[in-house]
């Protein structure tokens, strides 16, 4: 599991739901715990809940906590991940003018940097050795620096971020020596301590390193480390790098472009969200081992489910971000759309059955259906009545749009849940109260959804006005040139559902430009789609304002690639026939 | 003003779907709680933490 900030520290301090979230991932199977990160010093302190490691006073919390964790599972190995956000981090969390190599503007943090003196360099290498030698008084089996993301290592060695004219900037080999010479203060201060590497394997920035670059960089350092864990970009980059529309397994590439170059053992990351694909990574050599961060907070047993073969069985990450970076950029404790219990797992308990209860269900939503599984887990015997001929509800709707589709997997576990804890599901049954009154449960859930609000404007009762979602659902045409009522989360979706609706799949792609059927260039337009015409008129004066912050830049960027055309602030007067 | 437009969709928003809710509660021998939209129009999220909390509670 790689390391994830999950805004749970209390004044650097380790806490209970530190210590429970990771007794929990031991338990699960995960083979390796990577926690943090870590800040090293004031200085490098990205968010305001992170764990510290920065003095001697975090040592005996940061016991507790392996001692406990490494109780729950004694073969789980924990490594504390040794962190410095330099340019990336803000004034008001540490106090201070933040440091980094050059005093050059973050698109990240929005703040301008001091640059490092010699006299700094040295004090943050120290700080890394320093924290180096608590994490092995601390009981941890390893650390691991955080040199991905467009954090202090990165920043030293981009040449868009350091633009020193000393030895620690120009070249290559002046643009590593900060990083090197780190990892062997670090290396000389431990007797026999293994020390990783969390590596962009593409900064996706412009004027930064790109694949390229990465491999040559992996190749110098590699001598100097026990592993790489190849994750995706820096926080400021375009390129989507964790959001639901990320393709499965797209950055394992990244893995294998670093393990072509060095000897020692290569994690692979991002998007990998079953056994089934990690397993493909492996066997396909791109990679030594696995890394899942959001797969185990969505699942904390996916590794003994896996070992089972308990396929189904896994709470299946959908790349939403609604719980975890959504909240930790909010710097709000982490959750998980999936998984109630996640970070919450002393309070979530499932309490045992008091008295046995026949429970209706009435939808089969995500609401329902998660009141369905608990309450079936707890042994209550589970009625569900769906008007439609099958479960889901708006899940059925929600995982359309392109990009979207992860929200299946829902659909996919619950079927699966209602057959292991002996669910009663009543298709196509309209609940009346006389239903209600027949069946004589001792628990109503109602979870019947919701009805759409029609806007009152005149003109919207016109035949060529339609409901969204029937869209999504099949029921209403697409045109040629599209209005939508409405930007807010589903207006944006079905913008980027119309305006790429007719295009080319990637099968159709793939298989016609193989053999050559059609030009590359052409055939890749007609993929990427955008012949409809699409306007999104908003009253509000923004868009998609109940979206997470990182998923709502990707979908109004994608918006923009297709051409979509949004105004906001708008009265919306009428809608009428011009002959 | 917008031309030539073949097709209008809206999506303004929904309202809860929860007729039923008062006449259950009138047969007064059956207890009743609302899930999801049903109960206030809100995310993914936060309808499968609320359907936790209260099939976890009963």
């Amino acid at each position: 599991m790689p390391a994830l900030n999950l805004n749970l520290a209390s004044n650097g301090f380790i806490t209970k739901k530190l210590i429970n979230f990771y007794s929990e991932r031991a338990k699960g199977g995960a083979g390796m715990l990577i926690v943090g990160g870590c800040y090293v010093d004031l200085y490098g302190k990205g968010l305001p809940a992170m764990i510290s490691i920065e003095s001697d006073e975090y040592i005996p919390k940061l016991t507790e906590f392996t001692e406990t964790v490494h109780k729950t599972r004694d073969d789980v190995k924990i490594v504390c991940q040794l962190y410095h956000g330099g340019a990336y981090t803000m004034p008001f969390i540490i106090g201070k003018t933040p440091i980094a190599p050059s005093a050059v503007y973050s698109n990240f943090s929005k703040t301008t940097p001091r640059e490092m003196t010699l006299e700094d360099i040295k004090r943050e290498q120290q700080a890394f050795a320093d924290a180096t030698i608590r994490a092995k008084k601390a009981g941890f089996d390893a650390v691991e620096i955080c040199a991905n993301a467009g954090y202090l290592f990165t920043q030293f060695i981009s040449p868009k971020t350091n633009i020193r004219t000393d030895e620690y900037g120009g070249s290559l080999e002046n643009r590593l020596r900060f990083p090197i010479e780190t990892i062997e203060l670090m290396r000389s201060s431990v007797d026999d301590f293994p020390i990783g590497y969390r590596i962009s394997g593409d900064d996706f920035v412009p004027n930064s390193n790109t694949y390229k670059e990465k491999a040559i960089i992996a190749e110098n350092l590699g001598k100097y480390l026990d592993y790489f864990n190849v994750t995706g970009g820096w926080h400021e980059t375009k390129t989507p790098q964790t959001t639901m529309d990320v393709p499965e397994g797209c950055y394992t590439y990244l893995a294998e472009n670093v393990k072509n170059k060095v000897s020692i053992p290569v994690f692979a990351s991002n998007r990998i969200n079953n056994p089934e694909l990690a397993e493909q990574v492996l066997m396909a050599r791109k990679a030594d081992a696995i890394c899942m961060g959001r797969s185990l907070i969505a699942d904390p047993y996916l590794p003994l489910k896996a070992k089972k073969g308990e396929l189904r069985d896994i709470m299946t990450c959908v790349g939403c971000n609604q719980g975890c970076f959504d909240a930790i950029f909010k710097m709000m404790p982490i959750s998980c759309l999936r998984n109630a219990r996640a970070a919450n797992e002393a309070q979530t308990e499932l309490k045992p059955l008091k008295e046995k209860k026949k429970i209706m269900i009435i939808g089969s939503g995500p609401g329902g259906l998660e009141a369905a599984r608990v309450a079936a887990m707890r042994g209550y015997e589970v009625h569900i009545f769906e008007k439609n001929d099958k479960i889901g509800g708006l899940l059925n709707i929600i995982w359309i749009p392109p990009g979207r589709n992860e929200f299946k997997r829902m659909i996919d576990n619950y079927s699966y849940w209602i057959q292991k804890y002996g669910i009663h599901l009543h298709l196509e049954q309209e609940v009346t109260i006389n239903t209600v009154k027949e069946f004589n449960p001792g628990v109503v859930f109602l979870s019947t959804g919701s009805n759409p609000i029609t806007p009152p404007i005149p003109g919207i009762e016109r035949e060529n006005v339609f409901w969204a979602n029937d869209v999504f659902n099949g029921d209403a045409p697409v045109g040629n040139n599209n209005v939508i009522i409405g930007g807010g989360a589903t207006g944006i979706e079905l913008a980027i559902y119309l305006a790429k609706y007719g295009a080319l799949s990637l099968e159709a792609f793939d298989f016609l430009t193989l053999y050559k059927a059609l030009e590359p260039d052409i055939a890749l337009k007609m993929l990427h789609g955008g012949r409809n015409k699409v306007t999104v008129l908003e009253q509000l004066p923004k868009l998609g304002t109940a979206l997470g912050k990182t998923t709502k830049w990707v979908l109004l960027d994608k918006c923009d690639a297709l051409g979509v055309k949004f105004h906001t602030s708008v009265k919306l007067k009428k809608l009428e026939r011009i002959l | 003003m917008i031309n030539d437009v073949d097709m209008v969709y809206y999506a303004t928003g929904v309202e809860p779907n929860d007729a039923l809710f008062n006449e259950i509660k009138q047969l007064g021998n059956i207890k009743v709680q609302k899930i999801g939209d049903a109960r206030k129009p809100e995310t993914v999220l936060e309808a499968v933490h609320r359907a936790y909390k209260v099939a976890n509670s009963i």
